[in-house]
């Protein structure tokens, strides 16, 4: 896509590891637009209104810590940015929620895709289903 | 052979002078197959010349399946289609058409969806804005005509759609003309549509590519294929079938095969629908689909028979 402008929401992690890409943004010429965003700020009404407000040839970058990236790029596809107008980048240890299905507990897991549950013991496959009310990955118990 | 449905045509409504609205029902007392907004159907016309296969949009909204209705414009240089329907069919004439087929469909999950029709491009755009309203979806529709007689629809715009439709009559001097720009200015989600003759669907592609719409959110449909650049002679070399045969300047690779013989499936015939595709297994070709994606143009292996040309003197296909 033709890219107009430039928005990129980070956190305190991202703010150095953005470092080279805000320099390079800078001097492309474009409007480049740079937001904080925190674990607080996903609640909030700014931001969603932010996101919200966008016009067509926004270019979305998103460099925040991952348990906040999910969350994140769910909210901007709400908001209407497709894969080919954004970019996310996940930062520091990637650690991720996942919700049991069985015993309907939230473990802390990296990347694997088959966990067992760190409460009732139960083999959980975790899907790529992700529940914004629960803000964690869903964990199926495998059948069996 | 792709089934066909029996209609007799009910009843005939003069839209404009060159328009008419078309009421079609099934011959069987039955309803017809359900389809969805942005449809259209192939109608199978017996002329003199031979069958004419023409396509219309269907432009009453998806929930209504006792009756089809379609819309046809006059054309000046009718190659037979229009001059047909607006001469030779009149209230019970009997016909067959194509279960309705979708190469223009609404997109699931834009967020605001805008139209930009010329003339009878129009059509397709009535039944999306009828399902649009049915699912409290957000849309806008742009429509250029060349004056408030010439322009289809008219009454039922102003009646069901008065403030998400914007008119644009060329042949007034105090109204405006029907411009690009407007797109600019759409929140992050919007979806273009375009729907009119191959110069302005060429425009406002163009147009939306640099305002930063990406490919899936740009959506069109031609009245005609596109007319290819090179319209040169060549040859096709058959692999499997162990046969050459010529393509002339008039005619598609489509029309050769047909006419050789050879079993070739297709639905669209201009581009659209990727039912045409073949294997090619040497030689250059020149692309004129809207299926393939550039890389897999750039590879060379595959092409739509129904619009694509070679380059050079001969093709190689492994039919
Ligand atoms: S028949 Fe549809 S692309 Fe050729």
């Amino acid at each position: 896509m033709q890219k107009q402008r430039y928005l990129l929401l980070m956190d305190e992690t991202g703010e150095s590891a953005s470092h080279d890409l805000r320099n390079e943004l800078a001097a492309s010429s474009l409007p480049v637009e740079v937001h904080p965003v925190t674990l607080e700020s996903l609640h909030r009404s700014e931001l969603t209104a932010l996101l919200f407000r966008q016009w067509i040839g926004t270019y979305l970058y998103l460099l925040v810590s991952w348990p906040l990236l999910e969350p994140l790029r769910q909210l901007a596809e709400d908001a209407g940015f497709s894969e080919q107008e954004m970019e996310c980048h996940g930062l520091g240890p990637h650690t991720r929620q996942v919700f049991c299905s069985a015993c309907q507990k939230m473990n802390q897991t990296e990347d694997e895709t088959v966990i067992s549950c760190h409460f009732c013991g139960e083999e959980l496959s975790v899907s790529e289903h992700y529940s914004k009310r629960l803000q964690a990955f869903l964990g199926y118990t495998s059948i069996r | 052979m792709q089934p066909k449905i029996h209609v007799f045509v009910k009843q005939i409504i003069q839209e404009t002078p060159s328009v008419k609205r078309f009421v079609l029902v099934s011959k069987e007392g039955a309803d017809l197959p359900a389809f969805s907004a942005g449809s259209h159907v192939t109608t199978f016309l017996n002329t003199a010349a031979g069958t004419l296969e023409r396509h219309y949009s269907l432009v009453q909204a998806p929930a209504i399946t006792d009756h089809y209705e379609i819309a046809v414009q006059l054309h000046a240089q009718s190659q037979g289609g229009s001059a047909y329907w607006h001469h030779q069919v009149s209230e019970g004439t009997e016909l067959f058409i194509s279960y309705p087929k979708n190469h223009f469909s609404l997109s699931f999950r834009a967020k605001h969806h805008v139209f930009y029709a010329a003339g009878i491009g129009i059509t397709p755009f009535l039944s999306m804005m009828a399902e649009l309203v049915a699912q409290g979806r957000s849309f806008e529709l742009h429509y250029a005509a060349k004056s408030r007689e010439m322009c289809a629809f008219y009454e039922t715009l102003q009646k069901t759609y008065r403030d998400s439709c914007h008119l644009y009559l060329s042949a007034d001097p105090d109204s405006s003309r029907m411009r690009p720009d407007g797109m600019r200015q759409q929140r992050i989600g919007t979806h273009v549509y375009f729907c009119g003759p191959e110069t302005m669907v060429n425009q406002f592609q163009e147009a939306a590519r640099s305002y930063g719409y990406p490919q899936q959110s740009i959506h069109f449909e031609l009245f005609a294929p596109p007319a290819p650049m090179l319209r040169e002679p060549f040859l096709v070399e058959l692999w499997q079938s162990k046969r050459t045969i010529s393509v002339g300047s008039d005619q598609s690779l489509l029309a050769a095969l047909l006419a050789a013989g050879i079993k070739s499936p297709y639905s669209c015939r201009v581009g659209r629908c990727g039912t045409c595709a073949v294997e090619v297994l040497s030689g250059e070709v020149a692309h004129y689909d809207s299926v393939l994606s550039e890389k897999e143009r750039a590879a060379q292996d595959v092409m739509m028979t129904c619009v694509s040309r070679a380059v050079h003197n001969k093709l190689v296909l492994s039919l």
